[in-house]
């Protein structure tokens, strides 16, 4: 199984390094943007690196769709993992268009809802991870299976 | 030693910049302050007190962090947890939606919620100027500790693709 792990820097690059003891048993590649964390990651993963893309950026959220059209259709993953941010929806949209099952993890932080991305990506993914038990209430697709650590 | 960390986030926080002017100028911070702006312009803010970064090192951060009595951070996830972990003396000022400083309020929310573990956190600089004068206690304990997410993915995943695992693989 090849993994396309997908993150925005910051908080959300922190928690995908959490879920390591995961992801370095596969194949992998990444997808983020060059940031004073991400940047050392290219020394010993292979990287792509995109469009920076913060919250509400459209535009550059529509470049990074067409980026990860191409970067699909070259990587090949059997399985895209996002922790967020807004990064994780133009690569779980384009994802679509290839069949290639998807993995969301809602940030920690969101312990009463979901995040904007959180909910624009809730109906697309095959699965929803939350990490809080709360959120399962409301969101019922939303699954508990503990923190990242 | 203090460590006023900002983050590393694309989004301003100058309120956090401007409450550091007032402790540095009003004589309520007396110690070294070692500033990690991040993404906001720390260049009006000049005093003998104060190191400026853009950003530090996981590393330099940890080594910053224990030499410091006291640690101000904005209310990011990340920091928040290796503060805690490390059981470091800190506060946290969250990042607020009305100011331009994040995209919406989870910070605040993030905050309420750890507050139930013990962290502090202020959004006033009244509170943050009492935690300068009174430092609050060394966070003991743990913060969030639910079951493991990657083990419930480790076990999820090698029982739906066995054969195709690869116990280890080093990239060329």
């Amino acid at each position: 199984m090849k993994l396309l792990l997908v993150c925005n820097p910051g908080g959300h690059f922190s928690t995908m390094m959490g879920l390591k003891n995961f992801w370095s048993a596969y194949p992998r590649e990444w997808v983020t943007y060059p940031n004073f964390d991400t940047q050392k990651l290219s020394e010993k993963e292979l990287v792509y690196w995109v469009e920076m893309q913060e919250a509400r950026m459209l535009g550059k959220a529509c470049m990074n769709f067409f980026k990860a059209l191409v970067i699909l259709r070259t990587s090949r993953p059997d399985l895209l993992l996002s922790t967020g941010a807004s990064l994780a929806l133009p690569f779980i949209l384009a994802s679509k268009f290839f069949g290639i099952k998807t993995v969301f993890i809602e940030s920690i932080s969101r312990s009463s809802g979901l995040s904007l991305t959180g909910k624009l990506v809730y109906n697309l993914v095959d699965e929803f991870y939350v990490q809080w038990p709360e959120c399962v209430e409301r969101y019922p697709k939303a699954q508990y299976r503990g923190v990242v650590a | 030693m203090i460590v006023y960390t900002l983050g590393t986030i694309f989004f301003p926080f100058e309120r956090a910049v401007s409450w550091l002017q007032i402790l540095l100028e009003k004589e309520i911070i007396v110690e070294p302050v070692l500033f990690q702006h991040g993404a906001t312009s720390a260049t009006k803010l000049r005093h003998p007190l104060l190191t400026s970064v853009a950003s530090l090192t996981r590393h330099e951060m940890h080594e910053a962090v224990k030499q410091s009595s006291l640690i101000i951070s904005h209310a990011g996830q990340g920091s928040t947890r290796m503060l805690a972990e490390m059981g470091a003396c800190f506060v946290l000022v969250p990042r607020l939606k009305r100011y331009g400083e994040h995209v919406d309020d989870h910070q605040l929310l993030f905050a309420r919620t750890v507050e139930k573990f013990g962290v502090h956190y202020c959004t006033e600089l009244d509170q943050l100027i009492s935690y300068v004068k009174q430092r609050p206690c060394p966070f003991q304990g743990e913060l969030l500790n639910g079951p493991s997410l990657v083990e419930h993915l480790i076990a999820h995943y090698s029982s739906l693709e066995p054969q195709k695992q690869i116990s280890s693989l080093k990239l060329p």
